[in-house]
């Protein structure tokens, strides 16, 4: 296996030394050293610091993609209790890492993740967390409320 | 939000902004009713929500009860039931009668729906879409007319091979009894079948005029029940007479095969498996009592099969489905005898002819929904399994 190291570098400067395998699971780095193997320092300019970290925790324990039903259940494990350690705003940060690294199986785990977080919010608290303006009028308000009205509707759950 | 201290929080005071194809991926990850409810977040959401395709539908079938006339709330109302999680939940104001219509057949989320003017609308429970279909007087040929001659009366002619042209006068209640749908949630595409008296009306979307077209099959009359799948019709006839039609032509449709007749004459139902094999019931709702038969290859006769293997059969859709993620193996889901659907009469609150689902080895029920039907007056007429789908546009 390849020892060559590569240095990431995040927005706010602040810089990771990693070996090029796990520096090629994120695609937007597997890209660059295809087109050009010398590199050995890549600026990343969409990602601080604080966040880069956390991404490449995640490459380095899924460097070695084992077959082994044992192995896989294993990295699931360690998923799960990966995502716990965040919040809803960090989600948000991993997620848009994730997607401009290219990271795909992280890019799924953290949708996962935030889908089942906010799965019980209310349309108001989602915006909240996700800064989202509510630009419906009134009118159309109203009319979105309405068509999508028996989702809210949990009063009248008879049990068997 | 209230997240324990001991979860790393990030200190960028800038809010970050899902662009909407990220906003897609969380979405089409939620369960069903979440999505829906994540639609009113803005438009944006809205918009991204259109395009996820099939992603959270569920994997099991829903119940939906039609209400009866006994109905305290709106007209333009409807029940929905999840077995998985026994959530229950009401359509409102969907601006359509249907207490004063009947729902003929189903396509994931879209359903057939005769008026009691007897009119034919396609309905989509969850985007409220709806499509008119051609009226009865749109009739291409000579084999079929109706007249109209009141808000719900017409005059009704027949052409049969054997007696010419038949005038049957008015007639008032219309009983259109078999039908089928198919719709495409990507395209929008549809096909329309139904039947009455000795022939077939069809339409499909962008035909050359907005008519139905007709067709009456050359050697046996009538129609006990029919299923449509991959452009083929399966018909089968009340003399247990079994004839499949092809469709894809474009034209008119091709006889392409028939199948020999069983001798069980309780045969009521077809029903087309994953693989195309061709599957027929024979019931007695009034006990609950299914037995199925396939085409013995070796004989080329009915054989009594006691196992469907890992699918279950939707008599309402006349399919089977792969048995996973919640669907029961080997079983039939069961919603209400044609017949008394046929006839207007209401569920049943006794556990005979009640919606459930049924072990075809063991011959028992494994899930009844008696707490459905059991309020009295029953407030419901029909009830149908269905797939809820959110197709997008």
């Amino acid at each position: 296996m390849s020892s060559n190291k590569i240095v990431l570098t995040s927005s706010d400067g602040e810089s990771f030394e990693v070996e090029e395998v796990v520096a090629r699971k994120l695609q937007i780095v597997g890209h660059m050293l295809e087109d050009d193997c010398v590199i050995n320092e890549i600026p990343l300019q969409n990602v601080t610091g604080d966040i880069l970290s956390m991404v490449i925790e995640y490459c380095k324990t899924h460097v070695d993609e084992e077959e082994s039903e044992e192995a896989q259940t294993k990295l699931k494990t360690w998923d799960e209790e990966f995502m716990k350690k965040f919040d809803i705003k960090t989600l948000l940060q991993i997620i848009l890492a994730a997607n401009y690294l290219n990271v795909k199986g992280l890019l799924d785990l953290v949708s996962q993740t935030i889908a089942d977080t906010i799965k019980d919010y209310t349309p108001e608290q989602i915006r909240e967390v996700f800064g989202v303006e509510n630009d419906y009028t009134e009118e159309e308000e109203a009319e979105v409320r309405k068509e999508n009205a028996w989702a809210f509707d949990e009063a009248d759950t008879p049990k068997p | 939000m209230s997240d324990s201290n001991e979860k790393k929080t990030c200190n960028d005071s800038k809010q970050p902004i899902l662009v909407l194809d990220l906003v897609r991926l969380v979405l089409e990850r939620l369960s069903f009713v979440d999505f829906h409810r994540a639609r009113c977040v803005s438009s944006g959401w809205y918009s991204a929500s259109k395009s996820c395709i099939g992603g959270t539908n569920p994997t099991a079938p829903w119940i939906i009860l039609f209400p009866n006339e006994h109905v305290k709330t709106n007209n333009d109302s409807c029940k929905l039931f999840d077995p998985r999680d026994h959530s229950s939940y009401t359509i409102r104001d969907l601006g359509f009668d249907m207490v004063r219509s009947r729902c003929l057949a189903s396509s994931g989320s879209w359903f057939l729906m005769l008026d009691h003017k007897t009119d034919f609308h396609l309905l989509n429970l969850f985007t409220r879409e709806r499509i008119p279909l051609p009226s009865l007087e749109s009739i291409d040929g000579w084999q079929m007319k109706f007249v109209r001659t009141g808000d719900s009366d017409f005059e009704m002619s027949m052409y049969y091979k054997a007696h010419g042209l038949v005038s049957y006068g008015k007639n008032s209640d219309l009983r259109i009894r078999g039908a089928v749908l198919w719709v495409d949630e990507k395209t929008r595409d549809y096909f329309v079948v139904w039947f009455h008296h000795s022939t077939f009306a069809y339409h499909k979307k962008g035909g050359d005029n907005n008519s139905w077209k007709v067709f009456q099959p050359s050697k046996h009359q009538g129609c006990l029940h029919m299923v449509y799948k991959e452009s083929k019709l399966y018909v089968l006839s009340p003399a247990r007479n079994i004839s499949v039609f092809d469709f894809s032509g474009g034209h008119s449709p091709v006889e392409y095969a028939t199948l020999p007749s069983p001798k069980d004459c309780y045969v009521r139902n077809l029903a087309v498996t994953l693989s195309g094999e061709v599957l027929i019931i024979s019931s007695n709702p009034k006990k609950c009592f299914f037995t199925l038969y396939k085409i013995d290859p070796k004989s080329s006769k009915w054989r009594l099969i006691k196992s469907i293997g890992d699918e279950a059969l939707i008599l309402d859709l006349g399919i089977t489905v792969a048995a996973k993620d919640g669907v029961m193996r080997n079983c039939i889901y069961f919603s209400h005898d044609d017949l008394h659907r046929y006839k207007g009469v209401s569920l049943c609150n006794d556990d005979k002819y009640g919606i459930c689902v049924y072990h075809i080895k063991t011959k028992k029920k494994v899930q009844v929904f008696e707490h459905l039907t059991t309020s009295s007056p029953i407030p419901f007429k029909d009830a149908r399994w269905f797939f809820p789908t959110f197709g997008g546009k």
